[in-house]
């Protein structure tokens, strides 16, 4: 049953003063700030490939990269440098050992950036629903 | 037949429709908002989000419904997902009230009050609702729109959308009486 539409003027009424306003009087000045000059239709600017999984990746990867170079990189250098760079080379080996020999840590790493990006694919969807 | 001439005019990329659209449904938006969020800072971000998100996914609109309909829906969702993030607690439904509502009676309450007050005290008063009545009366009676438009807004059944409207319209009557108390009395 739909409701006494007698009423409707008053409510209506009602409704109009009730409505509020944004505070910012320059709102849809913002809005159109904010949208700089886009052309419309165009995706969103989000950041796709620089995302937090694949930056942690590419640092490791580049550490791991450079660190069995260091010594030649740096040349003749004092001991505590030596020392220091002699625990990152472990740390670094042992990781490298994790990838080498257990899928199960490439496995995770993998599971949690599709996550994330699955995330993010759903997230933008059901805005736009 | 206007709106669809604006939206055609941003998909060719004229800005100045844009903000007419934006001009357009501004207050409504960002009431619904406000009364989800419960925080005007919130509300305003949320909405320019979503006026944004519907610039950039224009052309994703085929105007099979209403422009309107599909904007209060990117912004109901986006102010619930707003919600769910922040773990905002909603406030709790009371029971629906059972006496028959008296428009007419409160129309006249509602003139003897001057027309400065006039707005606080509504405002006020809607302030009492939850964000579901609010968002409902506010697209059934300020924007007119079928109670099957407003079904798909807030992703919910048309027959569950007349049973909300008849109760949102009851509770309305409720905390407009409340706020009315005096000049409801002075009536009687």
């Amino acid at each position: 049953m739909k409701p006494d539409e007698s009423d409707r003027p008053i409510i209506r009424d009602i409704m109009e003063k009730g409505v509020r306003c944004p505070d910012s009087e320059n709102f849809t000045e913002n809005i159109m700030a904010r949208l700089g000059y886009e052309t419309p239709g165009q995706p969103e600017k989000v950041p796709g490939f620089f995302n937090p999984p694949a930056i942690l990746m590419m640092v490791f990867l580049v550490v791991l990269s450079i660190v069995p170079f260091m010594n030649w990189l740096l040349g003749v250098v004092n001991g505590e440098t030596i020392a220091l760079m002699a625990v990152l080379q472990e740390i670094i080996g042992q990781i490298n050992g994790y990838l080498l020999y257990s899928p199960l840590f490439l496995l995770i790493f993998l599971v949690s950036f599709i996550l994330y990006q699955l995330d993010r694919f759903l997230e933008k969807r059901s805005a736009l629903e | 037949m206007l709106e669809q001439n604006h939206i055609e005019r941003v998909k060719q990329g004229d800005r100045e429709a844009f903000a007419f659209l934006v001009d357009r449904y501004k207050a409504p938006a960002f009431s619904i908002a406000w009364k989800i969020l419960k925080n005007s800072a919130d509300a305003e971000e949320v909405v320019q989000e979503a006026f944004i998100k519907v610039y950039h996914a224009i052309h994703q609109f085929r105007g099979e419904g209403k422009f309107s309909t599909w904007l209060y829906r990117i912004v109901y969702n986006a102010c619930i997902s707003q919600v769910r993030k922040n773990r905002n607690s909603c406030i709790p439904l009371d029971d629906v009230p059972e006496d028959r509502a008296d428009f007419y009676q409160l129309d006249d309450a509602l003139k003897q009050v001057s027309d400065k007050q006039v707005k606080v005290l509504i405002q006020e008063a809607l302030d009492e609702l939850d964000e579901t009545d609010f968002t409902i009366l506010t697209l059934y009676y300020y924007e007119d729109k079928p109670l099957k438009e407003i079904a798909r807004v807030l992703n919910i059944r048309y027959s569950n959308a007349k049973v909300k409207i008849q109760r949102a319209r009851l509770r309305l009557y409720e905390v407009m009486k409340k706020a009315l108390k005096t000049e409801m009395h002075d009536l009687l």
